[in-house]
């Protein structure tokens, strides 16, 4: 179970592509954060990841430290197990957090939309400032404590033609996990495709190129839809389980399935599924689930929907405004992405790629790779 | 842009997992980064070969005086050249959760665990009458002697002794059942920094460390046995899991009889 806890609805950024805006900063209460923790621990899962969000979660450090202190102290008790994860744009972040983080077991990842021009094209100061160089700033830093931490990167179609740029810029910047969400909300064009499958043949080569050398590189559109085929419904097991694997708390302790959904709150939003003082409205929660996953009508002929991103909930919330419906260009992207990422596949395993071949049939890699990334902090 | 639903797809070109475990080994694509880096090849190559291989065979290594029976208490009579069983793979041992999702695999509890494993052996003769059987040293006893130290690694404080959970007077050999509390020793706070689908339970990647361990100690024979973590539409499936760790309890009957540990 994965617990996505919403400090804040502030943020320092202005990111005009932001699926959460923030109009009105308002910040959970320590006590509201207490009593999260104890619904957590209610809650009794047996593995439990933390995720602390916002707006921007380090506006609130102190709630960051309390929440810690507080689920830490029960894990030394016994009976729950923690990891925790904070997503960052960056500004706040400084020894004193990253040391913190260290000795917390807190994964920091930071969002980095890559080369500058795609960077400040949408990542910008309440001024209007593009905020590549702070950011650009924080990065040593960042991967000195954490070499393993995550760069989180939007694309939309105004970046689309530096996307593989980027990407090559935070590999080069020292970034070995570099996760990319298109912004389906965003307004596609028929142009726009087409500069997307120039980019993902780029990007083909790049990930062919480092594979090839050995050099770690996650990047997440090829990873998982590679890993999508290799392993098939073990991957569907791992995507987007909204409301019952994963949680969004608000500020306000309300209850969503995802993060995007926190920016309809309001105690008769649809979305709401919940509280942390009463838990879980249940047929809501169930309801909006089966929804969620079911397989839509315009998906049950295709060969690749189960292969496809077409039950993320979020996605569809944003992009066809429904969350049982898939949108023209979500269907669109996942089509190019798909051959391009079993071509890049096939190529490395027909040319039996040692890197390639660890990292997708053995299971254990993740651990091999884990004590790569200790070793280097050594 | 339209909705289009694609009518035909061709086989990717690449194996699925299963077909690759049937045709491959994991030991015949080892990076070389990997072999140049030699700090910690033996964990390494006990975890490369946690992909698909039947079983790696057997490992053998000079004893480390480190790892030493406790001189009071439940100790385990030491032996010359014990062996070390290899994993006998059945069942994924290794379940990871998403960016924001999470399988639910379930775990067989340790209880459940020893009273299969001992009644399999029973049906073949084998009792085990000692349990919680503890070996000093571990991780901290292996600094600078080999390249197996967690320690060095900087996974994990662990310091505290391998304990084996049974022990068979009459047939000289030990048994250990690996849960994912067992593995969190060895990997301690660190399945969240791995990738986006870090691991939430890794019970065969854990039982191979320890199986390194207990190879380089060669102080006992042991056989070492881990949670199959069976996954079935998404959720943990006990019954699965069970099937699995008979199956590894089977394979390591005809193992343990053909090196004469069972008569």
């Amino acid at each position: 179970m994965h617990f996505t806890i919403h400090l804040t609805t502030g943020c320092s950024m202005r990111c005009d592509y932001c699926y959460s805006p923030p109009l009105k900063r308002i910040d959970m209460t320590e006590e509201i954060c207490r009593d999260t923790a104890a619904f957590i621990l209610a809650s009794k899962p047996g593995n439990t990841g933390i995720v602390f969000y916002g707006g921007e979660p380090l506006l609130r450090k102190d709630l960051i430290l309390m929440m810690t202190g507080l689920l830490r102290e029960a894990e030394r008790a016994g009976g729950h197990s923690f990891h925790f994860r904070v997503t960052t744009n960056g500004l706040a972040l400084d020894e004193d957090f990253m040391s913190f983080a260290d000795s917390s077991g807190i994964a920091v990842a930071l969002s980095v939309d890559g080369a500058k021009q795609a960077h400040d094209r949408h990542r910008k100061t309440v001024d209007g400032e593009g905020t590549f160089k702070t950011v650009d700033e924080k990065i040593d830093m960042l991967l000195r404590w954490q070499p393993y931490a995550q760069a989180m990167t939007v694309v939309t179609p105004e970046t689309l033609p530096y996307y593989c740029d980027s990407v090559s810029f935070l590999f080069e910047r020292g970034f070995r996990y570099v996760i990319v969400a298109l912004d389906y909300s965003r307004s596609w064009e028929e142009r726009h495709l087409e500069l997307l499958r120039e980019q993902y043949g780029l990007l083909a080569d790049l990930y062919r190129r480092l594979t090839a050398d050995e050099r770690k590189f996650y990047f997440s559109p090829f990873d998982i839809k590679i890993a999508s085929h290799i392993h098939g419904v073990g991957v569907m097991c791992e995507r987007c389980h909204g409301g019952e694997k994963q949680v969004s708390v608000a500020p306000d302790g309300s209850l969503y399935p995802c993060v995007s959904f926190v920016r309809d709150c309001g105690k008769d939003s649809e979305f709401r599924i919940g509280d942390i003082w009463n838990g879980f409205d249940e047929e809501k929660r169930r309801r909006l689930y089966s929804r969620s996953q079911s397989l839509k009508a315009t998906c049950r002929e295709c060969a690749l929907r189960d292969r496809c991103n077409n039950r993320c909930s979020c996605v569809n919330w944003q992009s066809a405004g429904q969350v049982d419906s898939v949108s023209p260009v979500l269907c669109e992207t996942e089509r190019i992405l798909m051959p391009i990422a079993d071509s890049l596949a096939e190529s490395l395993f027909s040319r039996k790629a040692p890197m390639f071949i660890q990292k997708h049939y053995n299971p254990a890699f993740p651990v091999i790779s884990l004590l790569e990334d200790m070793q280097s902090l050594r | 842009m339209k909705i289009e639903p694609v009518c035909q797809y061709s086989e990717p070109g690449y194996p699925d997992a299963g077909e690759f475990c049937r045709k491959s080994g994991m030991e015949s694509f080892i990076p070389e980064r990997w072999k140049r880096e030699a700090f910690a090849m033996g964990t390494m190559l006990a975890l490369m070969f946690g992909g698909c291989t039947a079983a790696f065979a057997e490992t053998q290594i000079p004893a480390n005086p480190g790892l030493l029976a406790e001189k009071s208490g439940n100790e385990i009579p030491t032996q010359s050249n014990a062996v070390t069983a290899p994993i006998f793979e059945h069942g994924y041992g290794f379940v990871r959760s998403g960016g924001e999702a999470a399988s639910h695999p379930k775990f067989l509890s340790e209880n459940e665990a020893r009273q299969i494993i001992e009644e399999e052996f029973k049906k073949a003769g084998v009792i085990f009458d000692r349990h919680d059987m503890k070996l000093n040293g571990a991780a901290g006893d292996y600094s600078g002697a080999g390249k197996v130290s967690l320690q060095e690694l900087e996974l994990t404080n662990y310091k505290g002794p391998v304990e084996l959970d049974g022990y068979s007077t009459k047939n000289r050999f030990a048994y250990e059942f690996v849960t994912p509390a067992d593995s969190k020793q060895f990997l301690q706070n660190s399945s969240q920094m791995i990738s986006t689908a870090p691991p939430v339970a890794y019970t065969k990647p854990a039982a191979q460390i320890l199986n390194a361990l207990l190879a380089r100690s060669a102080k006992v024979n042991v056989i070492t046995f881990y949670d199959p973590l069976a996954m079935k539409d998404c959720q943990g499936d006990l019954a699965v899991s069970r099937t699995e760790l008979k199956a590894q309890i089977r394979d390591a009957i005809a193992w343990a009889k053909a090196k004469g540990w069972i008569k």
